[in-house]
C-alpha cells in the first residue's frame, strides 16, 4: 500500500497518509476488541 | 482468541532475543520459547512433537538401515500417528487432537520425502529442531518448507523493510479477525440477517451459509497473516497461505489460492505421484481432494466435501477451453463463491440430514 501511495503522492504526504491509515485501523481494532471484551458481541471462531 | 493473544505474547521475547543475542544462540532461544509455549498449552502435543523430531532425525540420519527402509518406517509412523489421532477424535469427541499435530506431521512428512529425494541436506539437529519448533506456524500453519527455512536463516539480517512489512501484516491479520471476522461476520451481519423477518427464509439461509464460510476464511486468513508477520519480524519469509481465493474464476484456480500451503503440499506429495503413476490426472484430483477433506476430520461429511471440491476442479477442467472474457471470468467468480460456500454446508452442519434440509431450502425443493 505504501508503494502504491508513494507512486502517486510526495513521499512525506504518503508517510502521513499511511500513518493515519494504520492509526485508524488500530483504533477500530481497539473498539472491536473492547466490544468483544465487554461481551457486547458474541464471538464465533477460534 | 486466547490462544492468539498467547502466541503474540510468547512471540515478543522471541523477537527481542532474535535481534539481541549472538547469532549462534538465536535458534536455541526460539526452540526453548516455542517448547515452553507448547508444553504450557498442550503437554501431550509437546511430548509427541519432541518424540517425532528426535525420532525422525535419528532414524533418517543416524540409523544404520537402507535408505528406502528408513523412509518407509518414518512415513508409516507419521501417517499412522495422524490417522489414529483423527480416528480417536471421530470416535471419542472428548479426545482433542494435540495442538498443531495436523501441521507438524505434514512438515515432517515433507522433510522425510525430500531427504529421500536428496533435496534436503542434513543441516544438523539444531536446524531440524528449530524448523519443528517454530512458534508462528506451529499451531495452524502455513506448512512451511525446510529448504526455505534454512535459506532464510542463512540470509537473515536485520531488514527495516521486512520488519515494517511484518508489523503491517500483523495489523492486517488482527483486523481481519477482529473487525471483519468477529465484529461484522460473527456479530453485526448475523443480527441483520435475523431481523429480516419470517418471509425471507431462503435469503436468510443463503446469507447465513455465505457468512459462516467467509467468517471461517477471514479468521484463518487473519491468523495466517499474523503468522507470516511474526515470521518476518524474526527474519523468516514463510510461504503465503491465501491469495484472494474468492477472486478465482474457477475451482482449480481457487484451490491454488486457498490454503495454499496445504494444497501445495498435497499437490507435491499426493497428486503428482498418483497422476504420474496412473497417467490419470483426474484420479489424482479426486484422491487428493478426498485426503484434504479427511485431513480435517475422518468423517463422511468431510469426505463428501472433499469429493465436491474435486468435482468442482473437474468442472473447471471441462470448461477450460471457454473464452477468457470479462463476463466469463466474473460469472466464474460468482460460481466459485457459491459452489464453495454451498459445499461447506455439509461440514458446517456435520450431519447429512441437517445439511439436506438446508439444501432443500436453498434449491427450493419441497
Amino acid at each position: 500500500m505504501y508503494k502504491f501511495l508513494a507512486t502517486y503522492l510526495p513521499k512525506s504526504l504518503a508517510n502521513i497518509v499511511i500513518g493515519l491509515w494504520y492509526f485508524v485501523l488500530i483504533m477500530i481494532n481497539f473498539y472491536c476488541g473492547i466490544a468483544f471484551a465487554q461481551g457486547t458481541f458474541q464471538y464465533v471462531g477460534w | 482468541m486466547k490462544l492468539l493473544i498467547e502466541v503474540i505474547l510468547f512471540a515478543i521475547p522471541m523477537i527481542l532475543l532474535a535481534w539481541t543475542l549472538p547469532k549462534k544462540y538465536v535458534l536455541l532461544s526460539q526452540i526453548v520459547i516455542t517448547g515452553l509455549f507448547i508444553a504450557y498449552q498442550s503437554p501431550i502435543s509437546f511430548a509427541i512433537l519432541s518424540t517425532i523430531t528426535f525420532g525422525n532425525y535419528y532414524l533418517l540420519h543416524k540409523a544404520v538401515l537402507p535408505k528406502p527402509v528408513k523412509v518407509a518406517i518414518s512415513l508409516a509412523i507419521l501417517v499412522l500417528l495422524i490417522v489414529s489421532a483423527k480416528i480417536l477424535f471421530t470416535i471419542h469427541h472428548s479426545w482433542i487432537i494435540p495442538l498443531g499435530m495436523s501441521y507438524y506431521i505434514f512438515r515432517n512428512i515433507h522433510y522425510t520425502v525430500e531427504s529421500y529425494n536428496g533435496r534436503i541436506q542434513n543441516e544438523g539437529l539444531l536446524f531440524y529442531l528449530a524448523y519443528n519448533f517454530f512458534l508462528p506456524v506451529l499451531i495452524i500453519g502455513p506448512i512451511n518448507r525446510y529448504p526455505e527455512f534454512v535459506r532464510d536463516w542463512q540470509r537473515r539480517r536485520m531488514n527495516n523493510e521486512y520488519f515494517s512489512l511484518g508489523l503491517q501484516r500483523m495489523l492486517y491479520g488482527v483486523s481481519k479477525i477482529m473487525i471483519i471476522g468477529n465484529y461484522f461476520l460473527s456479530s453485526k451481519f448475523p443480527s441483520l440477517i435475523s431481523n429480516l423477518g419470517e418471509n425471507y427464509v431462503w435469503l436468510k439461509t443463503y446469507l447465513n451459509t455465505i457468512t459462516v464460510v467467509l467468517n471461517a476464511y477471514f479468521q484463518f486468513a487473519g491468523y495466517s497473516d499474523i503468522a507470516i508477520g511474526i515470521s518476518l519480524l524474526l527474519g523468516f519469509r514463510v510461504m503465503e497461505n491465501f491469495n484472494f481465493p474468492f477472486l478465482a474464476s474457477n475451482m482449480q484456480e481457487f484451490w491454488s489460492k486457498y490454503h495454499m500451503s496445504l494444497s501445495a503440499f498435497c499437490r507435491d506429495y499426493i497428486y503428482t505421484p498418483i497422476a504420474s503413476y496412473f497417467r490419470k490426472p483426474m484420479l489424482g484430483v479426486f484422491i487428493t481432494m478426498s485426503i484434504i477433506g479427511l485431513w480435517h476430520e475422518i468423517t463422511m461429511p468431510f469426505l463428501i466435501w472433499g469429493l465436491l471440491q474435486a468435482f468442482g476442479i473437474y468442472l473447471a477442467f471441462l470448461f477450460k477451453n471457454s473464452a477468457d472474457t470479462w463476463l466469463n471470468k466474473n460469472l466464474g467468480r460468482i460460481f466459485v463463491l457459491n459452489y464453495f460456500c454451498l459445499s461447506c454446508v455439509i461440514i458446517d452442519y456435520q450431519e447429512l440430514g441437517k445439511a439436506l434440509e438446508v439444501y432443500k431450502i436453498l434449491f427450493f425443493i419441497p
